[in-house]
């Protein structure tokens, strides 16, 4: 396979279409952030409402890294805007160097290959959640602290280990409907219009 | 010497339909040369530009043919990005031209790409400014600059650079007149160190002292060439026919004067009044609009002009209820006219109207929002817009003219009466320019009321019937355009 | 000398990080909050550190009196995750919000440059700073030609904001993306920085102190 070097135009491109997904991320949040279940379903909305903005993205993808580029920008956002753990960072490089070879293995044109890729890159905001589970004995010591030992175990009960990976499949799932709900507004609005 | 040379040039827009690009393009432009590109939009005069700056075809991928040199160089010969080392650009929108927030870096950015030492960068630093006199645009943020002040740092962050050759896309398109001038000013000056300049534009008048030669280009060639002296002489008429605006104002005011009589109409039949109007961006903030009194009349179309700054935006988005605190009474024919009803009768046409198109089609876009379910309006109002072919199209499709038609027809639809448009002409040639204006005559019979905010001398006296005069926020003064009413407006233009 | 080095900012945020992913102690908790706050102090920002201080005490508050009041389990956990929760995360904004809004684009830039971070990142890094204020603008704009035009109900509401705000962004992209082109960004050879940046004997001191902070903080938490 043929191994182009990202170009300026390339790069400027990342920084573009991060920056659009960003303040869509956040202004969304911000709008529907009313209740406290929506914090935990979160992730899955993010995959939802921000599907054809990567979408129209990987209509501009044709190199290696710049998927990559995109995750290493999300994660180094969420450390230094809004707090997140180190790990985010981490986490996200990971999810974005995974999604870039998923979509490579389809030259960047398989809509299947863009699809797993988006499915893998969407769940990236459940890394925010990890500090409460990786570090679940600091936490729960400090809850120990101002709580008492048994409303403790109480609270252990109710948030069980297995919530991650139930979190990731239902980001998942919600990647895939928000990749319908792109693939639907491309038909209608973007290739209709003439662009992408 | 050469600058540019283009030998036999032709380029075809990749994807694009076959009218895009250029054909058969032979210019030279000589050293200290400046050469204005002028024709209708579409001509392929962007184009032309864009191949000198080699963004065509790195850029805008196409196919290219024929011969480029720039300074005696074949272009092809010069990797794209050392193109910039003898060719500066600065473009039409002033919002998408900068790459840092701030004035000095952006000043910068050239030259460091170019990799010049810092001490060097900082030494020309000083004399661009200097040499631009923007000692107050020094470290500044870009995104608080009005639409001029961004056009001049552009201009300076290019200069820094020191290339030989300028190459100016249709600079002025989003200005209003006293930017225009700022940049008139750059422009010469330009000139006058031996500059080479090569520019497109629609808005002519303020290039006739500046420009060598005309070239005037239509569907993709250059079809006419002429030196500064002949293309001065032109008639009006002669332009008319090219699609091309007035040269200048004399000949505008001695256009008036023969046709002096005719837009002195009836009398108003009703006013709209407002009494101790106050507007402000939010409760806390500082008054930006007064009006203690005024008395707009209805059934006109009418221009408000002033400065930059001077509150015409504000006082039109307070009127419409949007985003603005408004305190005062409104009053139609004597009756109140609270916000509740403005913000259900009254409706803004944007300058940028990409803004307000939401739907996947033009009839779809008409009726959206609006309480109206009436097929038989929605065919009426789409005859009286000339938009019925065009039912089905994406409203993103079609040019800046017909979304102008869309976005007044959804007001229509919608039974919205007090229109306003902001600046509904920016960088319209005169082709369009009449369009707008006759759309805007179409469409008035509809309405109770038209307010135009315009720097566009041409236009408002083709189109508007009244003048309102804001500054400072605050009415200066308000006139029918009648002959004494054309001898202010003209007075106005002509001072600034 | 009270303008420090972007990389100094940035240790701060990772030792902050790194800080509360220990485990908070009450102690811990006001030592960081003090550190914090004076480096808001010497920069000038008063009004941005009182906010946050007064913040801290009120979740501090929360957590002390109110919730042993709660007995409903449902709402105990929710006001849990608020006080204990929160006030972990709340350091990590604290400082974050220190460093974004005491750094300009130019200063991070440089200091990314020193140290020795790829041009590839910097380069997106540097248009997705400079693109925020276009995006959200234009946001606004669409926001207010939608109540003009008094549209958006539910979901309505995400199609006719994304699709118009895609629409203007990716134009205004295209003509930024060609104006950066044709200035010779990404030209071969060494780009020159104008602002000069260097390790100065404050940021040096600064350091110092976080480091010592958090092998405090490590060693009373541990």
């Amino acid at each position: 396979m043929e191994n182009k070097k990202l170009s300026a135009k390339d790069l400027i491109n990342v920084g573009i279409f991060t920056a659009i997904y960003a303040v869509v991320m956040f202004l969304f949040t911000i709008l529907t952030s009313f209740a406290p279940i929506t914090y935990v379903l979160l992730p899955a909305f993010i995959a939802i409402i921000c599907a054809p903005i990567y979408s129209l993205f990987l209509t501009k993808v044709k190199t290696f890294g710049m998927i990559t580029i995109m995750g290493v920008l999300i994660g180094i956002l969420m450390v230094f805007m809004t707090g997140n753990s180190w790990i985010m960072t981490v986490f996200c490089t990971l999810l974005g160097v995974i999604a870039d070879f998923i979509t490579k293995t389809g030259n960047y044109t398989s809509k299947k290959m863009g699809l797993i890729g988006y499915c893998v890159f969407a769940i990236w905001p459940v890394g925010s959640f990890f500090p409460i589970w990786f570090m679940r004995d600091a936490y729960f010591e400090s809850v120990v602290n101002s709580m008492g030992q048994e409303y403790a175990d109480g609270l252990m009960k109710m948030t069980p280990s297995w919530l991650i990976p139930v979190m990731i499949a239902y980001t998942v799932v919600a990647a895939v409907l928000g990749a319908l709900i792109a693939s639907k507004m491309n038909k209608k609005h973007f290739e209709k219009a003439g662009i992408a | 010497m050469e600058a540019v040379a283009l030998n036999h040039v032709s380029f075809r827009y990749t994807g694009e339909n076959q009218n895009s690009g250029v054909r058969d393009i032979h210019l030279t432009v000589q050293q200290g040369e400046c050469v204005l590109l002028t024709g209708v939009s579409g001509c392929g005069k962007s184009t032309v530009l864009r191949l000198i700056n080699g963004l065509a075809p790195y850029f805008y991928e196409g196919r290219l043919e024929g011969d480029i040199r720039l300074m005696g160089k074949s272009a092809k010969e010069i990797p794209f990005a050392e193109i910039s080392r003898v060719c500066g650009s600065v473009f039409q929108n002033p919002r998408s031209q900068f790459f840092y927030l701030n004035t000095s870096s952006e000043m910068a950015f050239g030259c460091e790409n170019q990799g010049i030492p810092a001490e060097e960068i900082r030494k020309r630093l000083k004399e661009t400014v200097q040499e631009f006199d923007i000692a107050k645009l020094e470290n500044r943020n870009i995104m608080k600059l009005s639409g001029g002040e961004k056009q001049k740092i552009a201009f300076a962050g290019i200069y820094a650079g020191n290339p030989d050759i300028y190459v100016l896309d249709e600079p002025s398109a989003n200005l209003d007149f006293d930017a225009v001038r700022d940049i008139q000013t750059v422009i010469r000056k330009l000139k006058s160190m031996g500059k080479t300049i090569i520019i497109s534009e629609h808005r002519l008048y303020y290039l006739m002292e500046i420009a060598d030669r005309v070239c005037y280009m239509k569907d993709g060639q250059i079809q006419e060439e002429y030196t500064i002296q002949e293309f001065r002489n032109l008639s009006r008429e002669a332009l008319h026919e090219r699609g091309l605006r007035t040269l200048n104002y004399q000949t505008l005011r001695k256009e008036a004067e023969i046709s002096g009589s005719d837009a002195e109409n009836a009398e108003a039949s009703g006013f709209l009044e407002l009494k101790n109007v106050i507007c402000r961006y939010d409760r806390k903030s500082a008054p930006v609009v007064e009006i203690p009194c005024c008395q707009i009349p209805l059934h006109r179309k009418i221009a408000v002009i002033g400065h930059n700054g001077a509150g015409k935006s504000t006082f039109t988005d307070g009127f419409c209820g949007m985003n603005v605190s408004v305190k005062g009474d409104f009053l139609i024919q004597g009756k109140p006219f609270p916000k509740k009803q403005r913000v259900r009768e009254c409706y803004k046409v944007f300058q940028e109207v990409n803004h307000q198109l939401f739907a996947s089609s033009v009839e779809e876009e008409i009726s959206l929002g609006s309480p109206e379910t009436s097929k038989e309006k929605m065919q009426n109002v789409m005859e009286i817009l000339g938009l019925s072919q065009y039912r089905d199209v994406h409203p993103m499709a079609v040019s800046g003219g017909q979304k102008q038609r869309i976005a007044l027809a959804s007001a229509i639809f919608s039974g919205r009466k007090y229109i306003f448009l902001d600046e509904p002409t920016s960088g319209l040639d005169y082709m369009q320019m009449q369009n707008v204006s006759r759309l805007l005559n179409e469409v008035m019979p509809y309405l109770e009321m038209m307010l135009i905010i315009t720097h566009d001398l041409e236009f408002i006296l083709q189109t508007c019937e009244e003048v309102i005069h804001i500054e400072k926020g605050q009415v200066l003064e308000q006139y029918s355009l009648d002959k004494q009413g054309k001898e202010r407006l003209f007075d106005f233009f002509g001072e600034a | 000398m009270s303008h420090l080095d972007a990389r100094t900012k940035i240790v701060c945020v990772l030792a902050v990080n790194l800080i509360i992913s220990f485990g908070i102690r009450l102690s811990v908790e006001l030592l960081v909050l003090g550190a914090v706050s004076l480096l808001f102090l010497i920069n000038g920002k008063y009004q941005k550190c009182l906010v946050y201080v007064i913040t801290f005490f009120l979740l501090l508050a929360g957590d002390k009196f109110l919730l042993p009041v709660i007995t409903v389990r449902w709402l105990s956990t929710i006001a849990c995750l608020v006080f204990i929760a929160f006030r972990k995360f709340f350091f990590c904004v604290m400082t974050a919000d220190f460093f974004v809004s005491t750094t300009e684009i130019n200063e991070l830039i440089a200091s990314l440059e020193k140290m020795k971070i790829s041009e590839k990142l910097i380069i997106p890094l540097a248009v997705l700073v400079r693109f925020f204020p276009t995006v959200k603008e234009e946001w606004n704009h669409i926001r207010s030609a939608m109540r003009m035009r008094n549209l958006g109900k539910g979901l309505e509401q995400f199609e006719y904001t994304i699709v118009p705000l895609l629409f203007s962004t990716m134009k205004i992209g295209e003509e930024l993306s060609a104006a950066a082109l044709s200035r010779g960004l990404g030209m071969e050879g060494k780009r020159t920085n104008l602002c000069e940046v260097s390790l100065k004997f404050p940021d040096y001191a600064v350091m110092f102190c976080v480091i010592v902070l958090t092998a405090a903080a490590k060693l009373s938490g541990g």
